[in-house]
């Protein structure tokens, strides 16, 4: 059962990076700004690093960075197995801590 | 930083190049701007150790070769896993005869996307993008750790093979490189892969690195490296019918990089040749290029053979698959 959970958390959330990154450059900024605020005050002292990354993702985003680009590539253009592979791996290792 | 010796704040490059009071400069900036730093701090009359990679083209590793030359100052390129205290054990048992003849040596590089220390996504996403230019994070900027040891382990290489893919769209992994000496009957092999879905806890990066040395009476191998997947001694040596294990060495990942720079500073009061020197640094990028060149065309790929030229050329192919 906790198998198959993953898998659904997998895929939705694999659709949903693919949605995203159909979104243009400052909406996707202003998105995960909004989300790093709610997170910031939702968080607790050990999620710091979770809090940098979307920091840089903001920033990434926000500033007409090269890297938004390449990040775009990344997610759209990687094999589907790998991404989904990579996202079992974010809920096993860090939500879940399984 | 107090007690460290070192009083030097940051700055402009050109101003640390005629500041009197240094001796050395160190270059540890991206690929494309060592050359002209190099040779500008060369010329200033500054003994140099520039970053691995050196360079990207065969022409701006002669020019920083040149330029060091003509100055008469030392020149290092600076690839610390040729110090890792593991590796340069192994080293030693190889040179003193404890496995006989090698026979064949194994590189492993296997990344791991979790468990590593945090750094920005820049840091991956700047290396990533040179697989654009020709170059890739795997083989041409961490691989040049391994080639390095490949070559002052063994010796020259002859002919690359080689098979590579690409995963994420820029990473140029798995692969599997595959060589041979060009004094020795030693064959040599580095295989890459990347685990999406593997933890690998490190207090840097999270790749599972290995070197195995098979020889005809004893066998040899290094790991940890910079992690620990196995978590077995950094260091185990089997003959005659029996397994030693250091379990005692030192085996941290930045011990390389403070017994490199050591290295270099006695260098250059003493005397005596860098490990790399300018020479063995150009030689590396060759082999980088030669394994790129062979996992792209599929071809046999001399590292001698490689030019500005023929990687130019390579650029414009459209390769197997992801390449």
């Amino acid at each position: 059962m906790r198998e198959a959970l993953l898998q659904v958390q997998t895929e939705m959330m694999y659709a949903g990076m693919i949605g995203a990154m159909k979104l243009p450059d400052p909406v996707l900024a202003a998105a995960i700004s909004r989300f790093r605020k709610i997170a910031v005050a939702l968080a607790g002292r050990d999620d710091e690093e979770f809090m940098m990354r979307l920091a840089e993702l903001e920033e990434y985003f926000g500033d007409r960075s090269p890297l938004s680009g390449a990040l775009r590539k990344m997610i759209l253009d990687a094999r589907p197995s790998q991404m989904k592979s990579m996202i079992r791996g974010y809920l096993v290792n860090y939500i879940y801590e399984l | 930083m107090p007690g460290s010796g070192v009083s030097k704040k940051p700055t402009c490059h050109t101003k640390i190049c005629w500041d009197p009071e240094v001796d050395i400069v160190e270059v540890l900036t991206p690929h494309e701007l060592h050359a002209d730093m190099v040779a500008a701090a060369a010329r200033a009359g500054k003994h140099v150790s520039v970053q691995k990679p050196m360079c990207n083209t065969i022409a701006e590793a002669d020019y920083m070769i040149a330029a060091a030359r003509e100055s008469g100052v030392m020149f290092k390129v600076f690839e610390n896993f040729v110090f890792y205290p593991p590796y340069v054990k192994a080293r030693e048992m190889v040179a003193g005869g404890e496995i006989g003849e090698p026979l064949s040596v194994r590189f492993k590089l296997g990344t791991c996307m979790f468990g590593a220390r945090y750094y920005p996504l820049s840091v991956e996403l700047w290396h990533l993008l040179e697989v654009e230019k020709g170059m890739g994070q795997a083989i041409f900027d961490d691989g040049y750790h391994k080639l390095s040891q490949a070559v002052d382990l063994i010796g020259g290489i002859d002919v690359v093979r080689g098979w590579v893919d690409r995963s994420f769209a820029y990473a140029d992994m798995p692969g599997l490189l595959l060589w041979r000496y060009k004094d020795s009957d030693c064959l040599g092999s580095f295989d890459l892969a990347i685990s999406p879905n593997l933890y690998n806890k490190s207090r840097y990066f999270s790749a599972d690195e290995r070197i195995d040395i098979t020889g005809t009476r004893g066998s040899i191998c290094i790991s940890r490296c910079s992690a620990q997947l196995m978590d077995t001694p950094a260091l185990v040596l089997v003959k005659d019918g029996k397994r030693i294990m250091f379990d005692d060495i030192r085996a941290d990942w930045q011990d390389g990089f403070s017994d490199s720079t050591r290295h270099f500073v006695k260098c250059v009061k003493d005397g005596g040749d860098p490990l790399l020197t300018g020479e063995r640094g150009k030689q590396i990028v060759q082999f980088a290029y030669a394994c790129i060149l062979a996992g792209k065309t599929g071809s046999e790929i001399r590292p001698d053979d490689v030019d500005d030229a023929a990687v130019e050329e390579m650029k414009k192919k459209p390769g197997r698959k992801y390449w």
